[in-house]
């Protein structure tokens, strides 16, 4: 499988409508990476969402706001009071962060700000600190840099190239790590690899030991920039595998893994045989219901409508923004050889207006569900995805009880507040 | 360094006050931005959002459009999206965010040109994200007022316009419904002008005998609608069960009796209230409420208010206090003036107010969806057993 760098807006020109979300915090917030500290530097306006979004998550103590006023833009001294700001943190937040994450915004785009050299003046006066400039910049949401895969990139930046290698394998995820359930973990250990994810790592240290690993295996296409980086920064070669439920593309997927890792895959057969059996369940209890997806519940809605209609679903409804190079085809696949199914944006009001064409659909996503208020939703749970077989038997599974039970819009609204003690 | 912060979430900003002000009326509401601060305001500064559906959008602003200045692309895509709705809106708000106010996008022109286009009303909102939720409020309510209040309508005895009742400082718990049900109770014609509101209230606003306001957001529209209409203003809310002195001050007001401050907020005492012992941190005219009930019940005389959100010298104290910033707070807290205090619980995370006895006093403009779902009644017994809390440390 070959992935391009650069994604490209699928929808562009209408105006957007905001669906909640079933998480308590926004997703686009960072875990954090461990002793390391955020300082967002933007509007006030602009960090409210991640501020509250971290208390949620209790990484409350583990980033700063530093407001900038009207006059600061105006005068462009903005950037003169981040050393300080620095300097403060450093003096006053225990444990001392071994890294810093600068948070800038949209306005920052505008300001054409000169980051290399604020890090370079930055490392010079707090040396022995890591630090990298991340952009939330959502007016460049359908640039080829959009702020998710820009984010991945800004933090594996600040891995070194290392002389040293290690028999570990990186896995380059989305906004969330890959579930330590996933038989992935198995195989790599059985093949004598140790994994390694960002989000899981305890130490800075253990994130900054990525930069030895012998590979990286990309799962999610917001990732694969940040891979190619690695491959030319770093020299780490990659494997872009993202996530699906398609079990002859996982098995595809190992095949190259043991081919590049030049060892024996241990034997899958029983992962394989469960996973399919499920899947074949799933797919005999959807029969003729219509079906909608949206990247809420793939991170590749048109490629799994694809394959889903290839196994006789009938796919009513695809819920999409970007395409990424290997969904492309699935695009145009679906435009030409099944026109009857709605493409429409994800977060375009479209959807609103024509709501009641979908209104029976079982939705594979938290967004479409909640637009048609549909009866039965798929909508995963917690902040660790599947990967491998284990996907495969999961989304079935889900699919299962979504259509036993009805989606109790009420309880995720009540899920979705909160968190403010304890 | 008073601009940096790090114990308080940023506060909810204008564009989400403004939307709030908007959100129960036949309108359709853009932000102009590229997407997060629609999102900071309908996932963390609406409380309402969930389960509703309402014609709030964002405008998708993209790097490219706002370098090059081109507003047209915004004024296709609204009419593109207004051809779409099933329902023709009253009006057609626009409002501001970062980007735009750098760029310096002209508000008041785009929205004379959408008119033309589309033939309804458009208001423009020059809203920037720089200021908090209140200066949000006040522009939108004004406007609205300006645009659509018929000034040529007859005064009616017993009618009362509620100005700044916004979910922003009362959730959407039953606050506003208590404070409105307490003014039909003392026989008064009450309107809201925020939640529940309508365009036809807005229209006959102009027909109050006497505008209350709830929240210091309506301050503004108050004053305009005093030197314009000639409508006198008291403040105050609802609090506990025992509030007949707020509907005094509002039959006083309609009597002619209003041109001060003292009856406007229920002050009575304008001396130096010597050493202080507890403080209200929240909005200004919600935390006089609180003190004159902790006056009048339990005599209690020692409590200074304090804001995040500026303080109307009208209605304060000497001892009052405008708080502007995480870090003048911190040194306040440490100051050990205070022995107890009332606030939103994310303040009392604040190093310093450990050694404070703490009374939770959610606040949304605050902490957002934290603890809008566990929000205090300000009415009734759930406001009694406050009050009754508040008295006990001090």
């Amino acid at each position: 499988m070959t992935g391009c760098t650069k994604p490209c807006a699928l929808f562009e020109g209408k105006l957007e409508y905001c669906t909640p979300t079933p998480e308590r915090a926004d997703t686009s917030l960072d875990k954090g990476l461990p002793e390391s500290f955020v300082l967002h530097v933007a509007p006030p306006a602009c960090g409210r969402r991640l501020a509250i979004s971290a208390s949620m998550r209790h990484l409350r103590g583990r980033r700063a706001h530093l407001y900038i006023s009207e006059e600061d833009i105006v005068s462009a001294c903005y950037e003169d009071m981040i050393p300080e700001a620095v300097q403060r943190i450093l003096g006053e937040v225990g444990p001392t962060p071994k890294a810093i994450i600068i948070e800038v915004t949209c306005v920052d785009d505008l300001l054409g700000t000169d980051h290399e050299a604020l890090l370079a003046l930055l490392k010079e006066r707090f040396a022995g600190t890591h630090f990298c400039v991340r952009r939330i910049d959502p007016i460049r949401r359908t640039s080829a840099l959009p702020p998710p895969v820009s984010r991945l990139c800004s933090l594996f930046s600040m891995l070194d190239r290392s002389d040293e290698t290690e028999d570990s394998v990186n896995l380059l995820t989305g906004m969330t790590p890959v579930a330590e359930q996933s038989e992935i973990f198995r195989i790599l250990a059985q093949m004598g690899f140790r994994v390694r994810q960002m989000d899981t790592c305890e130490t800075f240290q253990d994130f900054l030991d990525m930069a030895k690993s012998r590979f990286n295996i990309v799962t999610a296409p917001m990732a694969l920039m940040a891979a190619q980086d690695m491959e030319k920064k770093l020299g780490i070669p990659y494997l872009y595998l993202p996530a699906t439920v398609e079990i002859e593309k996982i098995d595809m997927a190992y095949e190259q893994i043991a081919e590049k890792s030049e060892r024996a895959l241990p034997d899958l057969s029983r992962e394989r045989k469960a996973a399919m059996e499920e899947l074949e369940r799933a797919l005999r209890e959807i029969g003729d219901t219509p079906v909608a997806i949206d990247p809420t519940g793939d991170q590749l809605p048109l490629t799994l409508a694809r394959y889903l209609i290839g196994r006789g679903v009938r796919v009513k409804l695809v819920l999409e923004n970007m395409l990424f190079d290997g969904d492309k085809s699935d695009y145009h696949w679906l435009r030409e050889q099944h026109p009857e199914v709605s493409i429409l944006q994800s977060g375009g009001v479209e959807l609103l207006n024509r709501a009641e064409e979908f209104q029976d659909c079982l939705c594979l996503g938290f967004t479409c569900g909640y637009l048609l208020r549909a009866k039965h939703v798929v909508c995963e749970e917690g902040g660790k995805s599947a990967y491998g077989y284990q996907m495969t038997a999961t989304f079935a599974r889900n699919v299962q009880t979504a259509l036993q039970t009805e989606f109790d819009f009420e309880k995720v609204k009540r899920q979705s507040e909160g968190g403010g003690k304890g | 360094m008073s601009q940096l912060t790090f114990y308080l979430a940023p506060f909810s900003s204008d564009y989400a006050g403004a939307c709030s002000a908007l959100f129960d009326l036949n309108a359709m509401v853009v932000i102009h931005d590229g997407h997060c601060c629609t999102s900071n305001y309908t996932s963390f500064d609406e409380p309402r959002w969930f389960g509703r559906h309402r014609p709030i959008y964002c405008s998708g602003l993209r790097e490219i459009d706002a370098i090059m200045g081109n507003d047209r692309e915004l004024l296709r895509k609204i009419t593109m999206t207004l051809d779409g709705l099933e329902k023709r809106p009253d009006f057609i708000a626009l409002l501001g965010s970062p980007v735009p106010s750098i760029i310096g996008t002209d508000f008041q022109g785009v929205s004379r040109e959408l008119e033309s286009e589309v033939g309804i009303p458009v208001i423009g909102l020059a809203t920037t994200g720089l200021s908090y939720y209140d200066r949000g409020i006040d522009l939108a309510m004004q406007a609205l007022a300006r645009r659509f209040c018929d000034l040529t309508q007859p005064g009616e005895k017993g009618r009362v316009n509620v100005l700044g009742l916004t979910p922003l400082d009362f959730s959407d718990n039953e606050n506003a419904a208590d404070l409105l049900m307490y003014l039909c109770g003392e026989g008064w014609d009450a309107h809201s002008f925020m939640m529940g509101t309508n365009i036809e209230d807005i229209r006959e606003a102009s027909r109050a005998e006497v505008n209350l306001v709830a929240s210091r957001a309506g301050i503004g529209l108050a004053d305009w609608m005093e030197k314009s209409l000639g409508i006198p203003w008291v403040s105050g809310t609802v609090f506990g069960t025992e509030n007949r002195s707020l509907s005094d001050r509002l039959q006083k007001a309609a009597e002619g009796g209003v041109s001060g401050g003292d009856n406007r907020s229920g002050i009575t005492y304008k001396g130096s209230d010597g050493e202080t012992g507890g403080l209200i941190i929240g909005d200004q005219i919600i935390a006089n409420s609180i003190r004159e009930r902790l006056e009048e019940r339990y005599g209690i005389r020692n409590v200074a208010v304090g804001s995040f959100f500026g303080l109307d010298t009208r209605l304060s104290r000497p001892q009052d206090l405008y708080i502007r910033s995480e870090e003048e707070l911190m040194k306040l807290l440490r100051s050990g003036k205070w022995g107890m205090a009332a606030a939103d619980p994310l303040i009392f995370e604040i190093p310093g107010a450990e050694r404070l006895q703490q009374v939770d006093l959610p606040h949304v403009a605050v902490s957002s969806r934290l603890y809008w779902h566990d929000y205090l009644r300000f009415g009734g017994k759930e406001g009694d057993a406050f009050l009754e809390r508040c008295a006990g440390c001090l």
